[in-house]
């Protein structure tokens, strides 16, 4: 019982460390409750505005400039920019994050795999992923999307496939520089399995980079997947997506630019957000890094 | 050296093959026949089925594979287009070079803004300029190149009337998407020369230079820069070949005929073999990159030259 306590109570100081470091960097901290409230709109975007005006076209009241009845103004049809922004963050933000630990977990387990059995696995699991990974990103997401049809859901399998190689390759490489460590070889003599030698021992000692890594790799893949829908190939029309949102409002460039400013500047925050944490996070999950 | 580059052209063999393998089993997960592609939906559905089994497309997966690479290898054949009925070897080889130039001057534009800089900001770490540095290489990663791309049709195309928004029939319609495409990866360059030179500025043999009373500029630019170089060749390389497979956006975006405009039309209008043949082409070159940047890294690196002169 106690040393269970005990336990709990160390992880409790180790992630207060990782909080104390993180919290003195400053543009970190900033970023970090900005992608808080940019996650807060993504959750209650219900709320904050009826999902009726996302897709209410009022022909009557089309192209207007932002004003306090609309406050991003209206589009191409007349729907409210406002609404289509705000329940957009619910499909950046979903396929980011859901993406990036999807290439996590898979990533992870392919590494685990490799460092773990060493050999004939390793060598056949990194060939695979050596293979995968002269295939560049974008170009394997968009054959996926191409082959199997545009939405959604193809587009998040599409963006944590090409995501995978990264993971595999980093999870590998620093479970491999746990496991030869001390307390894994008297883990292993003491009879661990396999399963608790890896969730217990390795796995909580390569976490750090792995963490980074998938932060880094949330802000890439919400850009991805912006790019990919617009050019037509991601998340389908009426539904809104930033990408796509750029993608329509393109046609009007001329006279109505809040069109692509908007869209562009939601993008880019939540873009910048993601990479400012995961940098403070490098820097407070291990110091010895810090530049 | 020769030892070397033959074994790394050796152990690529097997990759190409497994990216093809992959390409190929890809694309025939998507919808549509070569008969009625080809012969359009008013032709007879006997017709259709004699075509599409003349050019066995009712072939075990295997076999139609085994065709497939036979063809690509020992004829460079990559196929007909279902939209236009042409030779797909020919219809890559006249949009390549677009797509090469394009990559060309990405590069350049992103070398020449981010490996001063990256430099500057790692010599004078902590000084105003470095905090600056810093700061754009996240901006850069962080902005949409698209987006980017957008901003600069709007303001030097529209407003100011200065360049071509779209188009690549002189060099002005390659300013606008290369400057975007290139300084989103001058962000990435410029992060990657800071943390290798700050490494390499913590060295003893910089410190060693520094005492024989070498002069500074010396010091960083043949010490400490050129010991970087390495892992910066290999990401320029890397996003080298990226951009020859992956400038697909800009160059629908600026609406340039290069093979990932291409590419993205075929997707469109269902031209699977033309799809493959792309996806093919870009996945083979940017392996040709790679291949040719492991070269170049062992002709740099004595160390790894070294190894393999015995």
């Amino acid at each position: 019982m106690s040393k269970n306590m005990n336990n709990k109570k160390k992880k409790e100081s180790q992630i207060k460390g990782i909080w104390h470091r993180f919290k003195k960097n400053k543009s970190a901290l900033v970023a970090f409750y900005l992608l808080i409230f940019v996650a807060l709109v993504a959750i209650f975007a219900s709320v904050i505005v009826d999902p009726e005006l996302v897709t209410k076209q009022v022909i009557r009241e089309r192209l207007q400039s932002p004003s306090l009845q609309h406050l991003f103004g209206t589009d191409g049809y007349g729907r409210d920019m406002f609404a289509r922004i705000v329940h957009a963050a619910k499909y950046s933000l979903s396929i980011g994050i859901i993406s990036a630990c999807f290439s996590l977990i898979a990533g992870a387990l392919i590494g685990a795999c490799a460092s773990l059995y060493g050999g004939f696995v390793d060598n056949v699991l990194m060939r695979a992923i050596d293979v995968l990974a002269s295939i560049p990103g974008t170009l394997l997401a968009l054959v996926i999307v191409a082959s199997l049809g545009a939405n959604m859901i193809n587009l998040l399998v599409a963006i944590s496939i090409s995501g995978i190689p990264v993971f595999a390759r980093l999870a590998r490489s620093s479970m491999l520089g746990v496991i030869d460590s001390d307390y894994v070889v008297a883990a292993r003599i003491y009879g661990t399995s396999d399963m608790r030698l890896m969730v217990k021992h390795i796995l909580p000692n390569a976490l750090g980079p792995l963490i980074v890594q998938t932060t880094m790799t949330v802000s890439g893949n919400i850009l991805t997947a912006a790019s990919l829908s617009f050019i037509g190939l991601g998340i389908q029309p009426p539904e809104p997506e930033w990408g796509s949102l750029l993608n329509a409002g393109k046609e009007f460039m001329q006279e109505h630019i809040y069109l692509l400013v908007i869209p562009g500047v939601a993008l880019l925050v939540t873009a910048l957000a993601v990479n400012l944490v995961g940098d403070g996070l490098r820097d407070a999950l291990d110091p010895r890094l810090k530049s | 050296m020769w030892k070397y580059i033959l074994r790394r052209i050796f152990l690529m063999i097997p990759v190409l093959l497994a990216i093809s393998f992959v390409i190929f089993s890809l694309m025939t997960l998507s919808p549509g026949d070569p008969g009625s592609a080809i012969l359009g939906a008013s032709a007879e559905p006997e017709a259709i089925q004699a075509f599409n089994e003349s050019v066995g497309y009712y072939d075990p997966f295997f076999v139609r594979y085994g065709n497939y690479l036979k063809n690509l290898i020992f004829k460079f054949d990559l196929g007909i287009s279902w939209a236009t009925k042409n030779s797909l070897a020919a219809e890559i080889a006249n949009r390549f070079p677009i797509t090469f130039q394009i990559a060309v001057y990405s590069m350049v534009v992103a070398i020449i803004v981010g490996i001063p800089l990256g430099v500057l900001s790692a010599v004078k770490q902590y000084s105003m300029l470095d905090h600056i540095c810093r700061v754009m290489a996240i901006a850069l990663a962080s902005v949409p190149f698209f987006w980017l791309g957008l901003m600069m049709i709007y303001w030097f195309s529209l407003k100011l009337h200065l360049l071509p928004a779209f188009g690549a029939t002189s060099f002005a319609c390659y300013v606008l998407p290369c400057v975007a495409l290139g300084l989103h990866y001058a962000g990435r360059e410029l992060r990657m020369t800071r943390s290798c030179m700050l490494e390499n500025l913590r060295q003893d043999f910089i410190r060693t230079a520094r005492a024989k009373g070498v002069k500074e500029e010396r010091v960083i630019l043949h010490h400490a820069l050129r010991n970087s170089l390495l892992p910066i060749l290999t990401t320029i390389g890397s996003h080298f070949g990226m951009l020859l497979g992956g400038a697909i956006v800009t160059e629908s975006l600026f609406s340039m005929p290069g093979i990932g405009y291409y590419l993205l039309t075929s997707i469109r209008s269902k031209d699977t073999p033309a799809t493959m043949a792309v996806a093919m082409v870009m996945a083979l070159s940017f392996s040709v990159v790679m291949l040719v940047v492991d070269i170049l890294y062992a002709q740099i690196d004595p160390r790894i030259k070294a190894r393999f002169s015995k």
